[in-house]
Order: structure tokens, then C-alpha cells, then sequence
């Protein structure tokens, strides 16, 4: 952790003479919105599509959880009108950034927060109640997904009322593209051994959907604070894998994670290294570069990984209805 | 006794326990001299340092970080020592600029031209609960090598530590002992780096020779009292980790710290007075 | 006890010049050691002593002018004792051992090294303190566990930086009987002192350094008012007693006590 505040620190100055070059046009008069996280930003922009600029603030393949923002970010949130953010405590430096450099007129909004009624907070081995942090890991499942889409169109409905139909266009195919991957996870789980739906991945980030598709988390061997597993942990790991006979866990292709590839060899499984947690596949602009673009790459691995065919989701159509313009930094 | 047995079933804590011992050693030994030359922050500062290498061969080919890594770890290495000899600054600004610097090269050349590949603290900084045989061959093989180099150049490199001066004059080739010293040194430091990460390699270089000097008086027994508290301090932190559910690294260097304490409680003055003149640097003679 | 330089030839500086910068600390030096060499090299701080000596260890090279040495010549140092880390953990046995650091490939001394530092440890009078640590010692110990250290490597040339600052006078005039004994078992030594009375007036042949040589000779030759004057800037006394000149430096006594 202290690697990405000596690294903020020492970028901040490139980052902010990098930025008059490539920063936004004053001249663009639409309304501009900052978002935090990629998957998020896809949102932002698949539902404002061209009637609005839609900017990120987290770099792809950084950790969300412990990243701090640099003064790049302090620029686009004081210009932006709308700020979305996943809340549930996952973005506090951003949003501490944000309230302090706002303008009166602009709203900032927590998707998830808004979204999930407390009583649904899911709490496990990364995000421990006693700190206080609930799993904030959303948008991973499709039906939030679509919560957080639905936000988005009152939102700019709110902020740009003319554009009303073009939002709610934008969000029904969505919703119907939504439903379709939802529809085609249900189709290709059942193609997974009986009793093998369980994940053990390296980020906690499938709580929510496993909970709506009846998937079972065994493990997550990230902790929240970035700290090392103890041996302990990793050898109850190691004793839970062998007695639920999951055949794969699941790694993160940024992370790369030995200790998790350790566990797999000992607990003689396999150890699929290709999840991606918050960047998306591909390059911004390809149509796969998109939040669907990314559950349908992650739950294909998973549901492959587990003995089953992902056939129905391999072949799922994912062209947005509008160009993503939206800006991913990298 | 059973409980004890217990974590030993798994072939991922035994590994463990082997590269605890194994760097434990590796670091005890070569600290001695790190300790002797004033140079305590070298540990930290080469860790930080190779980023620069990372990052640089992020430019051209991604796949071989942990060659451009290595390489850079050296060449700072070696500009720390030429500018310690050559001009009056000291072993630890020495440090602090090179290494330093070499970070923020390494984090301008991330910043202009973006990353790749894996993340720089995964990629580089592993963890002891997860080590391949490559990891632990590439140990033993630095650990051969260190332990070769030292005892074949025990008494030249032991000159050149108590006063280089004397010794370049007393026929030993103190600028080419020392860069050689440096370069083993380096490849101790990446090979421990890569399976117990940062912290426990700056501890581990520091806190076994500093307690074996207030131990003794003679530099052999140092030698080997430093070596001993480096393995004891990696397989007793590392169990004592599994029983109290403590990451390892983290417990092996309380264990270090524990040890530093207990003995200067029964050394006390005279354990504090050795290790005083530590890092106290006699007058250059002009 | 000759000591004014006859016999074969070891080391010669000629035209010699040495700079720190653009700060001349020597210029022109023409200096030769031979076989039976005994000389003090005298003169005021800064002057440029120790430069010299480096100069002739090959520690510090030469800006102008060549310095030339027989062929395998065994040279041996003994450095000023604040140079020197005295927490160091080594043993006084350690410490005299490192000289033979040339060509060893084992840590373990050989049966034949450890008599011969016992050897040489007895021959200086502190062969009881082998085992003891370095900074255990008193100063005019640490002194000969240098000499000791020197002598093991059975120099041709002993070179000795200020070897009796810092130590008793007793220590002193061990030194320096121990000097005169190695001086007659064909040691060529050179040192460098600022103590005239005690240490140079005892001396068969001195060289008076200021930047340049001021004058060389015997104490009878250089201890007098012009050349001491011309070396440390300040007119002084020369009585003679007992055959033996003494210097009476009011300027320098109250200097030094108004510095220390």
C-alpha cells in the first residue's frame, strides 16, 4: 500500500502536465460525468451514450480498495456535474476528493448504496463486519447491474431532461442485453457437475451474484487490507478445498497471486488465473471492452473452470446500442 | 508434540518453513557484513530501487521483468559502492540518493508510458506462503554462492571491512572484493525479495547481525551467531505465525525484534556499548 | 644506527606534485627510501605529511611526477589510530591475521599462522592479549597490535602515520626503541611526527615538509632556528643537551593549549 501513495505522490506533478494536453475540450458543452471505477464508467456511458461525456477516475488493473486519487482527479471532479461512485465504502479517498472539490450545483451519487437496503449488506472473509466495510462488489451481479443502470437514467433524466427518451431507450436495451446474460449464466450453470458451483477466487468480489444464482463462495484469499494470509488461514484453505472438491480456483490476471497457485497444487486443483476484476477486456472502443463484455469473460471462465460449457454465453451478443466514448485511464 | 507436528502435513508450510530458514541464514550471514560497513538501509533502498528496472523493461519486453529487475538491483548496487568510496559521501546518502532516484525513474517511465503487465508488487514482492521450486532452487543456489564467495574471501573481505585503506596497501584489491561483495549482496537481496518481500528482507539483513555483535566480540563467532539467530528467527517466526495466526513475515520479524530484546536485557550495557560504534564512521584522514 | 639512506634503492618520488582540487598540498618532492632508511618527516598540520605517505603507499597518486618501486616490494602500514573503528568486533589475533589476507582461499589459520602471530604478538610485548577485543586495549597496545600487523607480512618498507600521537610517554620510548630494533634487522622506515622532542630529536635523519622540503638531514642539521622557522612559520628555540637538540616552542605549547 505504501507503493501506490509513494507512487501517487511521485506521478502527481507528470499526470498534471499530461493533463492540459489530453484533458477534456472546454468547447464540449455536454454534461460531464465522473465515474470511479471501469465497469462503472461502462454503465455511465452505456446509458448517457452520446449526450454526455463520461470520464473515469481509476486507472484499469489498479486495486479500487486501497487506490488514491491523484490531482488529475481533482480537476475532473470539480468540473464534473454528476459523480458516480459504487459507495459502500469502497471509494472513500475519491469521495472525500469529491465533497471537497464539487461544485454546489453538482450531485454526487452512490450507486450502490442507494441501491442495496442495509439489511442486504453481505459480509464475509475480505470484508469482515467488525470493520465496518460490507462487501461492495455489486456490480458483479447482473440484477444490480441493472439497478445501477436504472439509477444512472433518473439521474440524467434529472440533469438533462430532454434527453429522457434517449436515456430510457439506452436503458431498456441494456436491461434487455442484462436479462440476456442473466439468462444465459442460469443456461450454462446447469451444465456445471452437480454441487460444483462454489468459488474460491484470490479478490472477494462474486458475493452478491453468487447469492442470486445460488452459487456458493467457499473462500477469498485477499484480505480487504492488502496484509499477507497467515499459514493458518491458507492450510484451513487448503482442508475446505479438499473436502468441497471444487476443481478450479480462481485467480486474478492483474494480481497474479502465488500463494493462491500454491494452494491449488497442494489441494491438487486447478488454478485459472484470468478472472478480471475491474478492467475490462480488451482495448477501449472494442465492443468486449464493457461491463458486459467483462461478467460474460468472467462468468464464462468460471462456469468452464468448474466442468461446465458456457456455450450460451460464448455466443451472447454484447455490440452496445451506442458507441462507448466514454474515457478509461489506463 | 502433535500439535507441533501438525502444520508440518502441509507441503505449502514446509516450504515455508524451509525458505524462513534458508533466507533467515542467507540474510543473517551476509548482514554482517551490511552492518560492519554502515550500509543498514541498503536492504530497503535496492527493494525500492529496482522498480526502476521493472519499469524500464516494461518498455521493450514486458516478459523479462525479473531480469531487468535484477540487473538494475545490481547496477544501483554498484554505483552505491563507487560513490561511497570515491567521495566523501556516506554509505547511507549513498543509499537514499541512488535508490530513491532510481524509483522515481522507474515511476515517471510508468507513468509517461503505462504497464503491461502484472502488478509490480505481485510480480516482484512475493509471499512465503506461496513458493515454487524455481524460488527455492534459485535460494540455494545465491546461498552457495554467498557462502563461497565470503568463506574463500574471508579474511581480504574482512580487511576491507575493518579498514580498506590498510588493506588496498597490504596487497588486497579492494575496489574489485568490494563490487564483487556488491554483486552477490544484490542477488541475495532479489532472491530473498521474491519469497518473503520487503520488510522481512530489510529486518533480516539487519536485526541477526546486530544481535550477534552484542553476543560477541570476535568476528567469526559473529559471523556465525548472526547466521544461527537468522534461522532461528525464520523457523520460530514462521511457527510461531501458524499457532498465532499472525501473517509469517510479519511474525518472523517480531521474532527478530523479541530476540534483539531479550538479549540486550542479558548483555545490557555491554551488549549496547558493542553495538554502539556500529554505525560510526572514524574521521577520513586528509 | 645510520638510518641516512645508503644501500639499494626501493622507492623513489621524483618531481612530485599533489593537489585536493585545486588545494596544492605538495609540489616538487624528489624522495628516495632505501635499504637502511630511518627517517622522520616532519612539519606543521596541513603540511602535507600524511599526503606524502600516501603518495608513497600508492593510496593517493600524484598530479605531476612519477613515483617508481623495486620490484615486489613488501611495503607495510601503520595508520593513525582515530582512523580506525575501534567497536569493530575483532579480536586482537583477528585484527594482526588480516595482513596475511593475500592468496588465502580458508577463513581457519594454518598451524604456521598462528605461531607466527604468536610470534610477533610476544616479540611486541602483548602476547597475553591475543584473544581480547581490539577496543580492550590501551592506546599504546592498539599501537603495537598495528606494528604487530605490519611486521607479519615481514615488510621491506615500514611506513607509520603520527605513531606516537595520542600515547604515554612511556609508550613512546618503547616505540621507539621498538623502531630502532627493526631499523637494525634491515627494516627501511619512514614515519611522520609533529613531536620534535620526543620523537623526532631522536631520529638519525629527518626531512622538514611544508607543501615542499625545507630542509633534510640530521636533527643537528635540521633542528635549528632558520629551518624550523622556514617549516612551521614560527621562530623557535633550539637548546642542545646532552648532545640532543630541544626545541622550545612557546607559540606552538600555547596554541596547542589554547586548542586542546
Amino acid at each position: 500500500m505504501r507503493w501506490r501513495v509513494l507512487l501517487a505522490l511521485t506521478v502527481a506533478p507528470l499526470l498534471a502536465v499530461s493533463a492540459c494536453s489530453s484533458g477534456t475540450t472546454d468547447a464540449d458543452d455536454r454534461p460531464l460525468v465522473a465515474t470511479t471505477v471501469s465497469p462503472l464508467t461502462s454503465l455511465a456511458s452505456t446509458i448517457g451514450g452520446e449526450r454526455v461525456r463520461v470520464e473515469g477516475i481509476v486507472p484499469e488493473g489498479t486495486n479500487s480498495h486501497t487506490f488514491e486519487p491523484e490531482p488529475r482527479a481533482a480537476e475532473l471532479l470539480s468540473d464534473a456535474d454528476l459523480v458516480l461512485v459504487n459507495g459502500l465504502k469502497l471509494e472513500d479517498p475519491t469521495m472525500a476528493l469529491a465533497e471537497a472539490n464539487m461544485s454546489p450545483q453538482a450531485r454526487l451519487v452512490e450507486l450502490g448504496t442507494t441501491v442495496l437496503p442495509e439489511s442486504d449488506y453481505i459480509f464475509d472473509f475480505s470484508f469482515p463486519e467488525e470493520e465496518g466495510k460490507p462487501n461492495p462488489h455489486l456490480w458483479t451481479d447482473p440484477t444490480y447491474a441493472v439497478a445501477y443502470a436504472a439509477l444512472i437514467r433518473d439521474e440524467l433524466t434529472a440533469l438533462d431532461p430532454e434527453g429522457a427518451d434517449y436515456y430510457a431507450a439506452n436503458y431498456d436495451a441494456f436491461a434487455a442485453q442484462a436479462q440476456e446474460l442473466s439468462d444465459a449464466i442460469r443456461v450454462d450453470q446447469a451444465t456445471v457437475p452437480d454441487g460444483q458451483l462454489k468459488l474460491i477466487t484470490y479478490h472477494d468480489a462474486y458475493a452478491y451474484f453468487a447469492r442470486t444464482f445460488g452459487w456458493e463462495v467457499v473462500g477469498a484469499i485477499q484480505p480487504q487490507d492488502f496484509a499477507e494470509p497467515t499459514p493458518a488461514e491458507v492450510a484451513s484453505l487448503i482442508d475446505q478445498i479438499r473436502a468441497e472438491g471444487v476443481p478450479t480456483i480462481f485467480g486474478s490476471e492483474v494480481f497474479p497471486s502465488t500463494v493462491l497457485e500454491e494452494i491449488g497444487r497442494e489441494a491438487g486443483v486447478r488454478y485459472e488465473d484470468s478472472l478480471r476484476d475491474d478492467d475490462l477486456p480488451g482495448a477501449p472502443g472494442d465492443p468486449e471492452h464493457s461491463w458486459l463484455g467483462l461478467m460474460r469473460l468472467n462468468f464464462s471462465t468460471m462456469i468452464r473452470g468448474l466442468g461446465g460449457d458456457p456455450a450460451t454465453l460464448d455466443a451472447l451478443d454484447i455490440t452496445p446500442r451506442t458507441p462507448d466514448t466514454a474515457v478509461y485511464p489506463q | 508434540m502433535e500439535t507441533l507436528l501438525a502444520p508440518l502435513e502441509y507441503a505449502f508450510f514446509q516450504k515455508g518453513l524451509l525458505v524462513a530458514a534458508l533466507s533467515g541464514a542467507l540474510l543473517g550471514f551476509i548482514g554482517v557484513y551490511i552492518v560492519l560497513r554502515g550500509m543498514s538501509y541498503i536492504g530497503h533502498g535496492l527493494s525500492h530501487s529496482i522498480f526502476g528496472g521493472f519499469a524500464a523493461v516494461q518498455l521493450f519486453a514486458a516478459q523479462f521483468y525479473f531480469l531487468g529487475a535484477a540487473l538494475w538491483g545490481i547496477a544501483s548496487a554498484l554505483a552505491i559502492n563507487g560513490v561511497t568510496r570515491r567521495t566523501r559521501i556516506g554509505a547511507d546518502a549513498a543509499i537514499g540518493v541512488i535508490t530513491t532516484a532510481s524509483f522515481a525513474l522507474g515511476v515517471a517511465l510508468f507513468a509517461r508510458f503505462g504497464t503491461s503487465g502484472p502488478a509490480f508488487e505481485n510480480a516482484l514482492f512475493g509471499s512465503i506462503l506461496g513458493i515454487t521450486t524455481a524460488q527455492i532452487l534459485a535460494l540455494v543456489a545465491v546461498s552457495i554462492v554467498a557462502v563461497v564467495f565470503v568463506v574463500a574471501r574471508y579474511r581480504a573481505l574482512l580487511f576491507a571491512t575493518f579498514d580498506p585503506e590498510v588493506a588496498e596497501v597490504s596487497g588486497v584489491r579492494v575496489g574489485r572484493l568490494e563490487a564483487l561483495f556488491m554483486v552477490v549482496l544484490s542477488l541475495a537481496i532479489l532472491a530473498t525479495l521474491t519469497v518473503i518481500g520487503v520488510t522481512l528482507v530489510a529486518a533480516m539483513l539487519v536485526i541477526p547481525a546486530v544481535v550477534a555483535r552484542m553476543l560477541t566480540d570476535s568476528f567469526a563467532r559473529m559471523l556465525v551467531l548472526s547466521t544461527v539467530i537468522g534461522t532461528g528467527c525464520g523457523v520460530v517466526g514462521m511457527y510461531l505465525s501458524y499457532f498465532a495466526g499472525v501473517p509469517s513475515g510479519t511474525m518472523i520479524v517480531l521474532t527478530g525484534a523479541a530476540c534483539f530484546v531479550v538479549v540486550l536485557a542479558l548483555t545490557g550495557g555491554r551488549g549496547l556499548r558493542r553495538s554502539a560504534g556500529l554505525d560510526a564512521h572514524p574521521a577520513a584522514v586528509a | 644506527m645510520t638510518g641516512t639512506g645508503v644501500g639499494p634503492e626501493l622507492l623513489r618520488l621524483s618531481g612530485v606534485s599533489a593537489a585536493y582540487g585545486h588545494h596544492e598540498v605538495l609540489t616538487g618532492i624528489d624522495f628516495h627510501i632505501h635499504e637502511d632508511q630511518f627517517t622522520g618527516i616532519v612539519g606543521p598540520s596541513g603540511s602535507g605529511k600524511t599526503t606524502l605517505l600516501r603518495i608513497l603507499l600508492g593510496i593517493v597518486r600524484p598530479t605531476t611526477g612519477t613515483l617508481e618501486r623495486a620490484d615486489g616490494l613488501r611495503i607495510s602500514y601503520v595508520p593513525q589510530l582515530e582512523t580506525i573503528n575501534w567497536n569493530f568486533p575483532v579480536t586482537v589475533a583477528e585484527c594482526v591475521l588480516m595482513s596475511r589476507a593475500q592468496g588465502r582461499w580458508t577463513p581457519r589459520p594454518t598451524r604456521e599462522e598462528r605461531d607466527a602471530v604468536a610470534g610477533v604478538l610476544d616479540r611486541l610485548g602483548i602476547g597475553s592479549l591475543a584473544q581480547r577485543h581490539i577496543r580492550d586495549l590501551s592506546g599504546g597496545q592498539q599501537q603495537r597490535m598495528f606494528f604487530a600487523r605490519a611486521l607479519l607480512r615481514q615488510p621491506q618498507v615500514l611506513l607509520l602515520d603520527e605513531p606516537t600521537s595520542g600515547v604515554d610517554v612511556s609508550t613512546r620510548h618503547d616505540m621507539l626503541h621498538l623502531l630502532a630494533e627493526l631499523h637494525e634487522d634491515g627494516i627501511a622506515i619512514v614515519l611522520t611526527t609533529h613531536d620534535l622532542n620526543g620523537m623526532a630529536a631522536h631520529l638519525p635523519h629527518l626531512v622538514c615538509l611544508n607543501h615542499r622540503v625545507v630542509g633534510e638531514g640530521t636533527p643537528a642539521d635540521v633542528l635549528t632556528p632558520d629551518v624550523l622557522e622556514a617549516t612551521f612559520g614560527a621562530r623557535m628555540e633550539v637548546l642542545e643537551h646532552l648532545g640532543m637538540r630541544v626545541v622550545i616552542d612557546e607559540a606552538r605549547d600555547a596554541s596547542s593549549r589554547s586548542a586542546g
